[in-house]
């Protein structure tokens, strides 16, 4: 049997070699192509970190005092991406949690703490100190973040974080400089009352959360 | 010598030998146990049902709002086919299988057209090189491991597949014609592609960039006209969502879709936050090795045109594999990495590989021949590069027998099982997208909760679990999920899947005493899930009958009362509800009792009473034991219950109990908690409480928390209407074109003469 010899022109056509310069030119290109695509990756411009200020995806979310952040109700996924994202150990609810979150916050490892106040109420002097008490306990034990919330955002939420910046040591008009007008519009006669009477009682109290949170800063 | 026409004949009838070969052996690895294998998912089943919307009554969606983030003509083709076959409305699962066997079908055509094109970049071949060349490229198309995982599934791709190959195919084939034929073909063609799915637009580019890389300018600029015409018709797609009257959601839903593509979104793929793409590469390899090893032969392939300098065929293999690997390279390191994508950059890969091996064979061939050496280098090479291509082929069939010829239904045979062991109201929380075992087990709610202890409180208790969801971030399920139901649970069913490494159907236990499970929220109350299956409960209300809500909440709630056992109901001016641990009665004046039935459980049904584990009624009375007397103590159980039957009586159960008039204390011997011991039950069998009828019948739960908006226009009439008209159009203007440019031709020179 006679032997069939190989082919020896590429089925494509004969393809010359290129020039060793064009041969550098397009590796080059190529090569200059990838190290961008890898230098955008390793750098994440395309992602850029949110830092430590960042926000949780929550409606009215805001920074209370460094290691507090208030916004509205979470739902359960939310609250696994507080705990896993913004570092949240600790929940407090102003007003009535859901049973699916008296479930779920214990079950992913944070605590839960609840304050009964009423949809244009104020906290009383003794859940602030609660909050304040429950606040410090939180971080005492570690890094992290407590998260406190409302049902709407907009609530008695707005109250309880202007109270605890006043126990923090700032003064109530700047409290409430930092207050959207819709959260100003929100407040009842009865809720600017409290931020009054807590304004006076700040100084005594001033120590708590104060001095514990600016620790951080 | 033979004769020609002979000879003509057989080269005839041996290429339709090898397009037969290699349409059984596509046919065989796309559709062979296509019914069971592979295992479906989430957009197999919500494509289809949009597929069975559409057939139905041209509704493209599976939601409540149009399709919008594919085009819609995939859908309407599946549509039609399940309309041809009658399973327009039948089952989820038969309409799959039979949409399976459109896409798997589409898939064979798809692999032949490869081959095709194969051929076209051969043309020096000859023709049993040629056809061995096809022969490889088909063979190596029919069993790759991802053309298999998505060409067996009824999914977009290979209808997308199909005509971005037979568009590329179009180009090649008019790669000479003058624009009045080429743009009106190749931009149809272009543009029913985009239709299908836009992400197919860097294959459009191939033959743009074919003619850039050969300085056609005048070339460039009809390939560019070509694809321009193509996006043309794609303008029907949003020309739809005015047609709705949807424009915004349109532009907000495809913005999305660009930021995805461009990475600056991940959320889904390997890409995402907290997957690891190499990580995911290891888990796959055993399955994607063959196509992991003709990526990087394409790759090579790709690296070696670069370094020649190509004219024709080369320059069309060189173009379709910048186009590829340019999405593919952007798509690794930086855009949203799906792993359906790389369905359209295997075809470029498997072609360069297969003549980049020809050509490394030619090469060695060609070199230097010493004088009776029988080109031993060749030799060698070839051996090595069919040793490569057989040991692909060999993993590939290996992977194809391990993966689907053998059954991996396990959503199916789930979805089977829950429908013949469980009511049609029983709810599922799962791991992994809900919206797939939603749709094939209908009536059935599903929902996917990120802890067990959130579904449970939702009266959620049957639970599908798979760890691949959990490990890969599908769905909200944390790890704390699947160790909490299996630590809790029972399991009730395991089911073969290698798509999910597994399927669990898990329970967990009723407690009707935890008052953070099975509680929904109503007006002026809340209900109570009083089975596993989520199926019905009672609610327990504040209304015309008496504030019962407020009363049960006063007295602990289902932590101390339990569950509610009856709807409330009002006979001789009392209103009565039955519940766990007590008859509950609420005066006209609202004040709350228990009904004292004890002693009276206790004298008509000792036995019963005494095999519920009650304690003693008679004896002495003193509150002996600290924790039941503090308890008993507190406001208002102590007028709730009225005075000690018995003592306080450590039982067999290692429970202490006291009973009461209207109601048995009890705690765990290592617990101070007392609650109200279980005696709803026995009052109503032993019928010193009789509810009407409508208190006794449970009601149905509330519906799950869903996120879906308002309803919005789906009806895909008008695209169907403007798709017609524009295929009407895109095919008879260039016919007028043609007509007209001929008469030009033919019309007489009325010009004066100079």
């Amino acid at each position: 049997m006679r032997d069939a010899p190989l082919p020896d022109t590429p089925a494509l056509g004969a393809v010359a070699p290129l020039g060793r310069r064009r041969v550098l030119a397009r590796a080059g290109l190529l090569l200059g192509l990838l190290v961008l695509a890898m230098l955008v990756r390793a750098t994440g411009v395309l992602h850029p970190d949110p830092g430590p200020d960042a926000l949780p995806p929550l409606p009215a979310a805001a920074k209370v005092v460094p290691g507090l952040l208030r916004a509205g109700a979470p739902t359960e996924t939310d609250l696994v991406l507080l705990r896993d994202t913004f570092a949240v150990r600790g929940v407090v609810v102003i007003g009535a949690a859901s049973v699916e979150e008296q479930a779920v916050v214990p079950a992913l490892g944070m605590r839960l703490l609840q304050l009964d106040v009423a949809e244009g109420a104020a906290p009383t002097a003794a859940q602030v100190q609660q909050l304040d008490a429950f606040v410090r306990s939180v971080r005492a034990e570690g890094p992290g973040v407590v998260f406190m919330h409302d049902a709407s955002g907009t609530g008695p939420v707005v109250v309880a974080a202007a109270m605890e910046q006043l126990v923090a040591g700032r003064p109530l008009p700047e409290v409430l400089a930092g207050l959207s007008a819709a959260e100003l519009d929100g407040l009842s006669a009865a809720q600017l009352q409290a931020l009054r009477d807590a304004a006076r009682a700040a100084p005594a109290a001033g120590s708590s959360v104060s001095n514990s949170t600016e620790a951080t800063r | 010598m033979a004769d020609p026409a002979y000879r003509r004949r057989r080269v005839v009838h041996t290429e339709w030998l090898v397009i037969l070969a290699g349409a059984l052996l596509t046919g065989a690895t796309m559709l062979w146990n296509i019914t069971a294998s592979p295992d479906t998912q989430y957009d197999e089943v919500v494509y289809t049902r949009a597929a069975q919307q559409v057939a139905q009554g041209w509704h493209l969606t599976w939601t409540n709002s149009p399709m919008f983030v594919h085009p819609p003509l995939s859908f309407l083709a599946q549509a039609a086919w399940l309309r041809l076959l009658g399973l327009g409305s039948a089952p989820l699962g038969d309409a799959i299988v039979a949409a399976r066997v459109l896409t798997a079908g589409v898939t064979v055509f798809a692999v032949l057209l490869l081959g095709l094109i194969a051929a076209y970049l051969a043309p020096v071949a000859g023709r049993r090189r040629g056809l061995l060349l096809v022969g490889i490229v088909v063979a190596l198309a029919a069993t790759d491991p991802v053309l298999l995982r998505y060409g067996r599934l009824a999914l977009i791709e290979p209808l997308a597949l199909v005509v971005a190959l037979l568009t590329l195919c179009l180009a090649i084939w008019l790669r000479r014609e003058r624009a009045l034929i080429y743009v009106p073909v190749v931009g149809l063609a272009s543009g029913l592609t985009l239709l299908t799915k836009e992400v197919t637009v860097f294959l459009l580019f191939t033959p743009v960039l074919h003619a850039v890389l050969g300085r056609e300018w005048r070339r460039a600029a009809i390939v560019l006209g070509g694809f321009l015409w193509g996006l043309g018709l794609w303008l029907l797609f949003p020309l739809w969502s005015v047609a709705l009257g949807l424009t915004s959601d349109f532009v907000d839903i495809k913005f999305a879709t660009v930021q995805r593509l461009l990475g600056l979104l991940q959320i889904t793929g390997w890409n995402r936050p907290g997957v690891s793409f190499l990580a995911a590469i290891g888990d796959q390899f055993g399955q994607y090795a063959a196509s992991y090893v003709v990526l990087a032969c394409g790759g090579i392939a790709l690296v070696w045109l670069l370094t020649r300098a190509v004219t024709g065929a080369s320059r069309w293999l060189l173009a379709w594999l910048l186009t590829s690997y340019a999405f593919g390279a952007y798509t690794v390191l930086l855009g949203t990495l799906n792993e359906q994508f790389f369905v359209y950059i295997l075809p470029a890969a498997i072609v360069g590989s297969v003549l980049a091996g020809d050509a490394a064979i030619a090469r060695l061939a060609a070199g230097r021949r010493p004088a009776g050496r029988r080109f031993p280098k060749a030799l060698a090479g070839a051996v090595a590069i069919t040793a490569v291509t057989v040991a692909v082929l060999g993993s590939s069939l290996g992977g194809w027998v391990r993966l689907y010829a053998s059954d991996n239904d396990g959503v199916f045979t789930l979805a089977d099982t829950v429908r013949s062991r469980f009511p049609s109201c029983a709810a599922l929380a799962v791991t992994g997208d809900p919206d797939k075992y939603a749709y094939l087990l209908p009536g059935h709610p599903v929902a996917a909760f990120a802890t067990g202890q959130g579904a449970q409180s939702h009266g959620l208790h049957l639970f599908v679990l798979s760890d691949k969801d959990v490990a890969a971030g599908y769905g909200n399920a944390t790890k704390e999920l699947t160790t909490w139901v299996r630590a809790r649970g029972t399991l009730l069913a395991t089911f073969t899947s290698a798509t999910y490494q597994g399927l669990q159907l898990w329970e967990t236990p009723l407690d009707p005493y935890d008052p953070l499970a099975d509680v929904e929220p109503l007006p002026g109350g809340v209900f109570v899930g009083t089975d596993t299956a989520r199926c019905g409960g009672f609610p327990v209300l504040d209304g015309p009958g008496g504030d019962f809500a407020t009363a049960w909440r006063a007295l602990g709630g289902k932590a101390v009362l339990g569950a509610p056992m009856s709807a409330s109901w009002t006979a001789a001016g009392t209103s009565y509800q039955v519940f766990t641990g007590a008859v509950l009665t609420l005066d006209a004046n609202g004040r709350a009792a228990a009904l004292p039935v004890v002693p009276d459980l206790a004298r008509t049904d000792p036995a019963g009473y005494r095999a519920a584990g009650l304690p003693p009624v008679s004896g002495a009375r003193a509150l002996t034991d600290p924790a039941i007397a503090a308890a008993y103590r507190q406001e208002p159980m102590n007028a709730l219950l009225g005075d000690p039957a018995g003592p306080a009586t450590p039982m067999p159960d290692g429970r202490v109990r006291q009973a009461f008039a209207g109601g048995v204390l009890e705690r765990a011997a290592d617990s101070d908690r007392v609650r109200l011991a279980p005696i709803g039950r026995l009052a109503l069998d032993a019928g010193l409480v009789r509810p009407d009828r409508e208190a006794a019948d449970r009601v149905a739960a509330p519906p799950l928390p869903s996120d879906l908006g308002p309803p919005q226009p789906t009806t895909v009439q008008p695209f169907v209407i403007s798709l017609l008209a524009g295929l009407a159009l895109y095919t008879g203007l260039p016919v007028v074109l043609i007509e007209l440019a001929r008469l030009g031709y033919r019309r007489p020179d009325r010009r004066w003469p100079s």
